[in-house]
């Protein structure tokens, strides 16, 4: 049977790795707003029938008013919403509504964040704060869902995979990080054959609730 | 003297190293019960005057009461703080009355609900949580920025250790406390060149909020205080006060973008 697959969230880094991830993969990019809890349950592939059951949610949701730095005084009040409580809220929602679709598989949930929530980055805090909340709703989605068979991890990936090349580089200044130990930055293909990794019982199955920072050694902190 | 006991020890009127924050002002949001205003005490008793913001005068003004009885300055203001009027209102009344603002302390959060995962959460507890812990934090920063930049002054978020470590059973409640810590975090870099500060506390308490948990679950105090080294429930005002005072002093003015886990010892991740 072949692995069915949902990818939530527009342009980078959910694109890059919905090409590159193993299985039938759905890619869906709703506006965080428009998400509620029956988000899931209403999908239907390209052939017209419905998702019933999944192996493997990667979420990476980031609506573009999210990946634009603004100092947090320039922002209004329905910038915030728009760049970080609406796509949290989805987010939220989005796990709700997959709950019953991995159980039926004893699949695994995988949210992708940015390094800048970790880390930090002046200009980006509404981006760090959606970054942070997802990171550690992974960690609780593993804690209650773990007697269900599901699996879920956050896995942290370097600003370049969702900001623009200008915007990296104001990021990276902001953040402070260093070079990239391995002289590189993870290629997508490397970072879909991480989460197939987590996603196969086989190689995973007594993993959950891990945070992994896939971006070539640039930032260590514990 | 103090008690013998683990816990009479812990009820210790805290040592806050005197009046360090003499002549300072400060707001602490849902200060009317609880850790908030265990924190208002403390900053008070330290030398601050303080606002109590809080949503209900039923709680916050016997809170300002009870501060002001004890020889301090303290002030009730109505405010919700998922309203951004009431927000910067809060913070004009604080400088109008009392000359300035050097310390904000965003407290208040929404009731998480009853425990349970992420799918069980009643729909309408979810955005409210996220409105008192995210935007709120947003609302504070922004108003009180261009008075903390003057001084320079501090921001203080309460988060938990539950928003560092997840929670199975208050999973909303755990995402929306980590959100605090990514604002500390770019918050502490972006207003660092204008010298104002900006940390977190983790802590955990004996709350009216504990209490009802407590209540409804009898086991849940032991099993709380089962692992936590120092064998007792944090007392909002003599275990938690204290760092926010310290937070806020001269004394960490080299500490920013840090969260301060305050729980006897009960998280050790960090």
């Amino acid at each position: 049977m072949s692995r069915d697959v949902l990818v939530v969230g527009g342009g980078d880094p959910s694109a890059a790795l919905a090409t590159e991830l193993s299985g039938d993969v759905l890619v869906k990019a709703p506006e965080p707003a428009e998400v509620d809890d029956g988000f899931v349950d209403g999908l239907v592939r390209d052939d017209g029938t419905p998702v019933d059951g999944l192996d493997l949610v990667v979420h990476a949701l980031y609506p573009d008013r999210s990946r634009i730095p603004t100092p947090i005084g320039e922002m209004t009040t329905d910038d915030w919403a728009a760049a970080c409580d609406d796509p949290l809220e989805a987010a939220i929602r989005v796990a709700r509504g997959a709950h019953r679709h991995l159980a039926a598989r004893s699949g695994t949930m995988v949210v992708c964040v940015p390094l800048v929530g970790a880390a930090g980055a002046a200009n980006l805090v509404a981006l760090s704060a959606l970054a942070e909340g997802l990171r550690v709703l992974a960690r609780s989605l593993a804690r209650s869902w773990g007697s269900d068979g599901i699996r879920a991890h956050a896995v942290t990936l370097h600003p370049s995979m969702f900001l623009s090349p200008e915007h990296t580089a104001a990021a990276v200044d902001a953040t402070a990080l260093h070079d990239a130990a391995l002289g590189r930055l993870p290629s997508a293909a490397e970072v879909a054959a991480v989460i197939d990794a987590l996603a196969d019982s086989r190689t995973a199955g007594g993993l959950t609730g891990a945070s992994l920072v896939m971006d070539g050694g640039t930032w260590m902190a514990g | 003297m103090t008690g013998d006991t683990m816990a009479e020890r812990g009820k210790a009127e805290p040592r806050t190293g005197g009046r360090v924050l003499e002549g300072q002002v400060a707001i602490i949001t849902g200060a009317g019960q609880g850790i908030g205003a265990g924190i208002a005490s403390a900053l008070a008793a330290a030398g601050a005057a303080v606002v109590i913001a809080a949503r209900r005068a039923a709680n916050g003004e016997p809170a300002a009461e009870s501060i002001r009885a004890a020889g301090h300055e303290a002030v009730f203001v109505r405010c919700d703080v998922t309203e951004a009027a009431d927000v910067e209102a809060t913070v004009d009344e604080a400088v109008k009355r009392f000359g300035g603002l050097d310390i904000m302390v965003h407290n208040a959060v929404a009731p998480a609900g009853r425990p349970g995962g992420v799918q069980f959460t009643r729909s309408d507890m979810i955005r409210p949580q996220i409105a008192t812990a995210t935007t709120a934090s947003f609302l504070c920063a922004r108003a009180s920025l261009p008075h903390l930049r003057r001084r320079p002054g501090t921001l203080i978020l309460l988060t938990s250790p539950a928003g560092v470590e997840g929670s199975a059973n208050l999973p909303i409640y755990a995402t929306v406390k980590a959100t605090q810590r990514g604002i500390v975090k770019s918050l502490a870099r972006e207003w660092g060149p204008d010298g104002v500060r900006v940390n977190a506390i983790a802590p955990v308490a004996l709350t009216p909020a504990m209490e009802a948990a407590v209540t409804a679950n009898p086991d849940l105090e032991t099993r709380l205080v089962a692992r936590t080294p120092l064998g007792r429930l944090g007392d909002a005002a003599a275990d938690i006060g204290p760092v926010a005072v310290f937070l806020a002093s001269s004394s960490a003015r080299y500490v920013t973008g840090q969260t301060i886990v305050a729980d006897g010892g009960g998280f050790l991740g960090l």
